[in-house]
């Protein structure tokens, strides 16, 4: 089997969350930086919104992170990363949601608001990151994993968004950040442990250090 | 089943369309507290429409009521069987929700009168919006494949929302230099599945943007004494 490329960089939360799917599911996706950069031609063809990730596999050439993940789960072999009931499935689909619509756009644009932005313009963003956070405490597990009793494609996805959430929080001043969101923090805690994902996590963490300080975030 | 809401509301009619495409009914309600009430918070905290309740199974996120509805109701399958296909459908609602409905919901807010600029960098996401959806859409009058899908389900309401708010602020009809989605556009209306469903939708929104003129009009006569 030829292995799948996943092009991007693991500093994104969005590639980290197919790089823990594909770790989750025993391997088979080689990590690449796509030659000429996202918003060369050639990968615009491929994928017109210019950002990353993008899996290639064979003929199936497929961007956006939520829609990767689903896909590798259904075709690398190894633990299903979704459960098998449609009620359970909803649930994970809607955790998967919540980070993509709420917690990622809100953290995003804290990230991108100048270290000096006036308190009003990081009012709104900052209001909406933590109402995402209340948004995933309401529906998360009791634990360990983001739903039931096993990894799902949830908590691949929600690593990265708690990640830069609790980044940009504290880059806001904003102090006990998981307090008051007791499942939250129970599953924060014991993510990174975890046997199959905590070396991915580690990695990501790394790619994630080094981007910062070459940035100067 | 019940799916409270409004058709008004795209997200809404996104789910009308997925059990109209299943061949089934499912109870469409306002709830009545309101979306903004205790009760209804309890279940979906993010106090939007729609929530789809199925026994114990209390549902927010239209894309995910969708996917459930496939799964749950009898009637065609809405997902292609093979992966590949799946994560195709999959990209095209994904595409619609996080490029075109956002600022779609933008410029409905925004007054014309409005901060130009804003308005310009909304019309211009918009616009993208539709770029990537004709790249990613099948070329056959179908969103994916040769049958329909929850692609065109999710599509349909999505796309109308984003014409109507881009001509209410002066920009020519999108679905124009996007040969695939006119054509897409044009079998997704006239599909017999969805014929009647769209009908209703189409009432649904007509009314909402009647009431919501009459109350501008109303608001502008107070002031204006």
């Amino acid at each position: 089997m030829v292995p799948m490329k996943l092009f991007g960089s693991l500093y994104s939360p969005f590639v980290g969350r197919c790089w823990l799917a594909a770790t989750a599911k025993g391997g088979g996706v080689d990590l690449e930086m796509f030659p000429g950069g996202i918003k060369s031609d050639a990968y615009r063809a491929l994928n017109p919104m210019g950002r990353m990730p993008l899996l290639v596999d064979g003929e199936v050439v497929l961007p956006e992170s939520a829609v990767i993940c689903e896909y590798l789960d259904a075709v690398l072999p190894g633990p299903p990363l979704m459960p098998s009931d449609a009620g359970s499935r909803a649930r994970v689909r809607l955790l998967c949601r919540i980070a993509d619509l709420y917690l990622f756009p809100a953290s995003i644009a804290l990230l991108v608001a100048p270290k000096a932005a006036p308190a009003e313009v990081i009012a709104a963003p900052l209001r909406e990151t933590q109402d995402a956070l209340n948004h995933l405490e309401h529906f998360l597990g009791e634990g360990p994993f983001a739903f039931g009793e096993n990894i799902t494609l949830a908590d691949c996805t929600l690593y990265g968004g708690l990640a830069l959430a609790l980044m940009v929080l504290g880059r806001h001043g904003v102090t006990g950040r998981l307090d008051g969101r007791p499942k939250l923090g129970r599953w924060w805690g014991s993510i990174r442990e975890d046997a199959t994902l905590g070396p991915a996590i580690a990695q990501i963490r790394e790619a994630a250090i080094s981007y910062e300080k070459q940035r100067n975030l | 089943m019940k799916l409270y809401g409004s058709l008004a509301s795209p997200f809404v009619a996104r789910c009308w369309l997925a059990a109209a495409a299943k061949g089934s009914n499912v109870d469409l309600e306002l709830y009545e507290d309101g979306i903004k009430s205790d009760s209804y918070l309890a279940m979906n905290p993010m106090g939007k429409m729609p929530l789809l309740v199925d026994g114990d199974v209390a549902l927010p996120e239209s894309t995910v009521i969708c996917e459930y509805l496939d799964e749950t109701l009898p009637g065609p399958a809405l997902m292609p069987s093979d992966p590949g296909g799946k994560a195709k459908v999959r990209l095209l609602t994904h595409i619609a929700d996080l490029y075109l409905s956002g600022p779609s919901s933008q410029l409905s807010r925004a007054a014309p009168d409005d901060d130009a600029e804003q308005i310009a960098a909304a019309v211009a996401a918009a616009d993208a919006g539709f770029t990537y959806l004709e790249h990613f859409i099948g070329g056959n009058g179908r969103a994916y494949g040769d049958s329909l899908t929850l692609a065109d389900c999710t599509l349909q309401p999505s796309v109308n929302f984003a014409v109507l708010v881009l001509a209410k602020h002066g920009a020519k009809d999108k679905l124009d230099g996007h040969p695939k989605l006119s054509r897409w556009w044009k079998g997704c209306v006239e599909n017999p599945s969805l014929k009647d469903a769209i009908g209703q939708i189409d009432e649904a929104v007509l009314a909402f943007r009647k009431r919501r003129a009459e109350e501008a009009a109303k608001k502008a006569a107070t002031e204006a004494k």
